[in-house]
């Protein structure tokens, strides 16, 4: 079906994200329905967070006229901050829906503070 | 609860900033329908669904998908919801008789696909003169 990848056209589509706040990370949920693991793609670069996950073309290519015909796909984008540490973010793909964990770096987690007594 | 909220509001500006704007342009649909040469594929984009969320039910020649996102209990400190909870009950009235005994559905990646095939009954007869 796509032999040739420069032919292959993309529908993009902005998928719905939540994003919540624990204790030491960030979670991100975000709706990707009809990706697998095969069609998604997570990158940081440059503190930029780019989301892009391709339907499996089976599912959603429309072939009749009315349509226009492509691949439907998802993409988004977030700028990241130093708050995160982007060396430790890790991402899960469960029924059609995305949960990247962001731990938070080390200068804004809580920090519990020792105190020493001195004799 | 009050501290919570400043809390968010503080980490709003951290984490937030978008760097595209919205693809407007393209909506996945939420139910797809199409029906080639006697066969219906209906399918319904369920994101987090589970088997047991779903509820289908075939009457005559009307397809009922129910489906409910079991909400989240816990209280989270949300920067950011767009993800509503999701419910919905859609009926669907089909263009001929079914054969209710074959009918599959099948869920893969947030995505429920019910497939249908015109029923014997619904197909042209020849009649014979006597």
């Amino acid at each position: 079906m796509t032999n040739a990848t420069e032919s292959v056209k993309y529908n993009y589509i902005t998928p719905a994200a939540d994003i919540y706040e624990e204790e030491t990370k960030f979670v991100l949920k975000a709706d990707l329905p009809g990706v697998s693991k095969e069609g998604l793609d997570v990158t940081v670069e440059n503190n930029l967070l780019e989301i892009t996950g391709k339907t499996d073309p089976e599912l959603f290519i429309h072939t009749d006229e009315s349509r226009e015909e492509g691949i439907y796909a998802y993409k988004r984008s977030f700028k990241i901050d130093r708050n995160i540490d982007t060396g430790r973010i890790s991402a899960s793909l469960q029924d059609g829906v995305l949960t990247l964990e962001l731990a938070k770096s080390e200068e804004v987690k809580p920090k519990k503070i020792e105190i020493s007594y001195k004799h | 609860m009050l501290t919570t909220y400043n809390v968010l509001h503080d980490i709003n500006s951290l984490l937030d900033s978008f760097i595209e704007p919205r693809h407007a342009v393209h909506e996945l649909p939420n139910v797809d329908f199409e029906e080639k040469e006697g066969e219906i594929n209906v399918k319904y984009l369920v994101p987090e669904a589970k088997i047991e969320d779903i509820d289908i039910q075939l009457e005559n020649n009307i397809l009922k998908v129910s489906y409910e996102r079991k909400q989240d209990e816990s209280e989270r400190r949300y920067i950011r919801k767009e993800r509503t909870s999701n419910r919905f009950s859609r009926a669907i009235k089909l263009p001929y008789k079914v054969d209710g005994d074959n009918a599959q559905a099948s869920l893969k990646d947030g995505v429920l696909k019910v497939t249908l095939k015109k029923s014997p009954d619904a197909l042209p007869k020849k009649i014979e003169i006597k």
